[in-house]
């Protein structure tokens, strides 16, 4: 999983950060001020930076020119259209805007790790490996037959893993945004997988919420 | 763009409307007024000159004193054509033009304005006269001209004033509103983030405990936010009750939350509101207390001195402190709100609050008006 720095003079949400990018498998370095943010680049070469603007000591419009070949996120309060282009603009991979939802933060991270090839593409549970960038799946080395909606929604819960995904969220993933099935389709699924898999002890059920795959 | 921008330049738009037709309309009417007027007297110098034009005219076809008329009243600038029918019995224009069948009109030639009147002034058997009057008028079209680029100018000038004035008076009412919303954002986003972190994530039951409580603080942080605000916005309106507060009983309350300060109080109240007051003297506390607890509290008559011996302030940051500025950011350990709070409550008071800084410590003095 990937190395990433938070830079982030609020304690209270670097912390938070750091708290749910750890359960979902990620590294986390952190900085409170551009100037240790710097240092911290410099010594640790992270994969991703998530990066807030207003900061004690150099604005993170001047930090990001001063770093290349890192991905950057802006995780900022600034809402305003032209802060978002300036940001887009200066180079950084995305912009999100405080307050967030951090399952939306942990996805969007992926998404640039993945894009730069940080994110480790074969996941193992127990006997069960599965392959996010060829989309196959194997136990004990032998290929199984899932179905498209059932890997699109292994790949959700094990890019969230430790984290709860409601049923609609998984719908949402497998199938797509403009699917107006039942929600407990998800339920057929997931009990197909699990018996499939063989991955009962790592789905958790969460009572009328939904599933959380527990590594 | 950002919203007081846009209200910005709407609220310019308008005022340079308002600034450029009422400009332009003052123009317009004096013109007309000294149009009129120069109308006015060339009809009546028209008219005297019909009037002794009529009584030349005889029988006869021979117009001798008519035209001596004519050479005289050249003399004096003045210049008409006579015509009997359609042809031309004396002139002193010195012009080659076709002049209009209208009663009063107004001519351009050779880039100047001429007034033109022609009247039939006089029958005699089958015969009709009629005259030509024409006056230079170019001096009111040239004054006119004058004074649009004057005004043009006056107009650019108080649209160039009332833009930066505006300007900065709406970047600050603005600026609250902006910082605001992003001090709200903050523990807003911690608010949200913990309740996703307990409702979601794998956690143990200390996990939970340490996620409740950054809930609690931030709740309190954002109440203390709006307290302040409110506060400020009470203040800004001049909504604040006078009476007597007692400067024991203020001073035992401030005990309470700073219990290692030393007090010698001479003064027995101050008049103001007490809620304000009281917040004065804590925000005060709470900024030098960050810096050590030496603090000694001296009254005196009107004025009450705050010295914290462990603590500096440098020049720089003094100037900024004296002058109710804008606290860097990298310098602010709070919200950034005290130190204004504490400017505006004084203010409300008709008193002043100046730091000084020296190799003794910080003094904040703060002067009520008696």
């Amino acid at each position: 999983m990937g190395k990433i720095l938070i830079v982030e003079d609020d304690k209270s949400i670097n912390e938070l950060m750091v708290r749910y990018l750890k359960i979902t498998g990620h590294n986390c370095l952190t900085a409170f001020s551009g100037g240790e943010a710097l240092s911290v680049i410099k010594q640790e070469k992270p994969d991703l930076i998530l990066l807030d603007i207003n900061l004690p000591d150099i604005n993170g419009f001047e930090i990001i020119k001063l770093i290349s070949g890192i991905p950057i996120i802006y995780v900022t309060a600034r809402s305003a259209i032209n802060d978002r282009v300036k940001g887009l603009d200066g180079g950084a991979e995305d912009y999100i805007v405080k307050p967030f939802d951090f399952q939306e933060l942990i996805a969007r991270v992926n998404v640039v790790l993945r894009r730069y090839g940080k994110e480790d593409h074969l996941r193992h549970l127990g006997e069960t490996t599965i392959d996010l960038k060829n989309f196959k799946v194997y136990k004990n080395n032998n290929e199984l037959n899932v179905t498209k909606q059932e890997f699109e929604l292994l790949h959700a819960l094990i890019t969230n893993k430790n984290v709860t995904m409601t049923r609609q969220q998984l719908l949402n993933a497998a199938w797509g945004w403009d699917y107006e099935g039942d929600e407990r389709t998800v339920d057929v699924h997931i009990q197909r997988l699990r018996k499939k898999l063989n991955l009962d002890s790592y789905i958790k059920t969460i009572y009328k919420i939904g599933y959380r795959l527990e590594i | 763009m950002k919203l007081w921008e846009k209200n910005y330049i709407l609220t310019m738009i308008l005022i340079m409307t308002v600034i450029y037709c009422s400009l332009f309309v003052n123009s317009y009417s004096s013109f007309q007024m000294n149009f009129e007027r120069v109308c006015t007297q060339a009809i009546q110098t028209e008219k005297t000159i019909s009037y002794t034009a009529k009584n030349f005219i005889t029988e006869t076809t021979q117009y001798k004193k008519l035209q001596l008329y004519c050479e005289t009243m050249a003399t004096e600038n003045i210049h008409f054509s006579i015509f009997e029918g359609d042809n031309e019995i004396v002139t002193n224009i010195p012009y080659a033009y076709s002049f209009p069948q209208s009663n009063v009109s107004v001519i351009k030639y050779e880039n100047k304005h001429y007034l033109c009147i022609y009247e039939t002034f006089a029958h005699l058997h089958d015969k009709f006269f009629s005259i030509y009057y024409i006056e230079d008028i170019e001096e009111i079209y040239s004054n006119h001209q004058r004074q649009i680029v004057l005004f043009s100018c006056a107009g650019a000038f108080i649209s160039v004033l009332l833009a930066i004035i505006l300007h900065f008076a709406m970047k600050k009412m603005y600026y609250p509103v902006n910082n605001i919303a992003h001090e709200l954002r903050t523990p807003l986003t911690s608010i949200q983030g913990y309740a996703q972190y307990i409702l979601y994530g794998k956690i143990s039951e200390e996990e939970i405990l340490y996620a409740g409580e950054q809930i609690r603080l931030e709740a309190i942080y954002m109440n203390d936010i709006i307290d302040r605000l409110l506060i400020m916005e009470n203040l800004k309106n001049g909504q604040i009750i006078y009476s007597k507060v007692y400067t024991n009983d203020l001073f035992g309350i401030i005990k309470e939350h700073y219990p290692s300060i030393t007090i010698d109080n001479q003064t027995e109240y101050i008049t103001g509101d007490r809620t304000l007051l009281l917040s004065l003297f804590l925000n005060l506390l709470s900024n030098t207390n960050r810096n050590g607890t030496q603090i000694h509290i001296t009254t005196h008559d009107n004025i009450i001195t705050i010295h914290n011996k462990d603590d500096h302030i440098d020049k720089k940051m003094l100037k900024i402190l004296n002058t109710n500025r804008t606290i860097p950011k990298n310098k602010v350990h709070g919200k950034g709100l005290g130190v204004s709070l504490c400017h505006e409550i004084v203010k409300m008071h008709k008193g002043t609050l100046y730091y000084t800084s020296d190799s003794d410590g910080v003094y904040i003095t703060i002067t009520f008006s008696k």
